[in-house]
């Protein structure tokens, strides 16, 4: 059974998007248990529109 | 980039990209150090790049030019020049040889890999809202400038320049577990910075 800290790390890694069904499902089912890793998720993502937009703000000659 | 080339291109304004080059240099020629220097140390290096990323933009069709995105050119170009001096930095040097000290797992997770207690992520309220202040992005830079060396090369690689995998681990000479450790590291630290540092605090 997938424990946090190997959920967080195929998720934050980036190897979780390209791993087998079988680990994808295992994460699911980790994902379903733990609210924190959940929570993380959530935060993981809204970091990937954040550095998107830092990219944009590091490269305005305005700022 | 000195202001010497800046000088010589207004000079020649009118011959193909100059004149357009010139003025580029001016008003985008901060952003583009910044942006350099996130990426090469020392600042030499980095002014170097700048230099030769508006030295090529003399180089393209005028007529090519004119209908772009400037933004998007240059950031272009100067991504190209960036990486090919990583490239030549790292190709004789292991990586995977220069450890960080990745004591961040021990801090998040007890010894069944489970949250610690009070590390627990909670989810940030409404982070899109955040997305049009500077003070926010002041402190996404403090959170990425508190990377180790290592990781910020990689993150900053493939999140920044917007290299593939295999490009970061090419350039930089690396394992692909190095970089999925890195990769891992990075997202996990910045997070929980943000976390202490904005979307905890009374903002």
């Amino acid at each position: 059974m997938m424990k946090c800290k190997a959920y967080i790390f195929q998720l934050t890694s980036g190897q979780l998007e390209q791993a087998p069904l079988a680990t994808r499902v295992e994460a699911q089912v980790h994902r379903w248990r733990c609210r924190h890793c959940r929570a993380f998720t959530r935060n993981d993502e809204a970091l990937s529109a954040v550095l998107t937009a830092y990219k944009s703000h590091l490269t305005d000659p305005k700022k | 980039m000195n202001m010497t080339l800046a000088g010589g291109l207004s000079m020649i304004g009118n011959i193909g990209n100059a004149g357009n080059v010139a003025q580029w240099a001016l008003e985008w020629r901060s952003a583009m150090l910044r942006f350099a220097q996130l990426h090469l140390q020392p600042r030499e290096d980095a002014e170097d790049a700048v230099q030769d990323a508006l030295a090529a933009a003399l180089g393209v069709r005028p007529d090519a030019v004119a209908e772009g995105d400037p933004r998007r050119y240059l950031f272009g170009i100067l991504k190209n020049k960036i990486t090919d001096r990583l490239r030549q930095k790292y190709r004789h040097e292991s990586s995977s040889l220069e450890n960080f000290d990745d004591d961040l797992d021990q801090i998040l997770f007890d010894q069944r890999d489970h949250w610690h207690a009070g590390m627990a992520p909670a989810a940030w309220r409404t982070p899109e809202a955040h997305l049009e202040s500077d003070q926010f992005f002041e402190v996404v830079d403090i959170c990425v400038g508190k990377l180790p060396k290592k990781v910020a090369r990689v993150f900053s690689m493939k999140e920044l320049l917007d290299c593939e995998p295999e490009e970061v681990c090419g350039t930089l000479n690396l394992s692909k577990a190095d970089y999925w450790q890195c990769m891992s590291r990075a997202r996990k630290q910045i997070q929980l910075c943000l976390t202490q540092n904005w979307f905890e605090g009374a903002r």
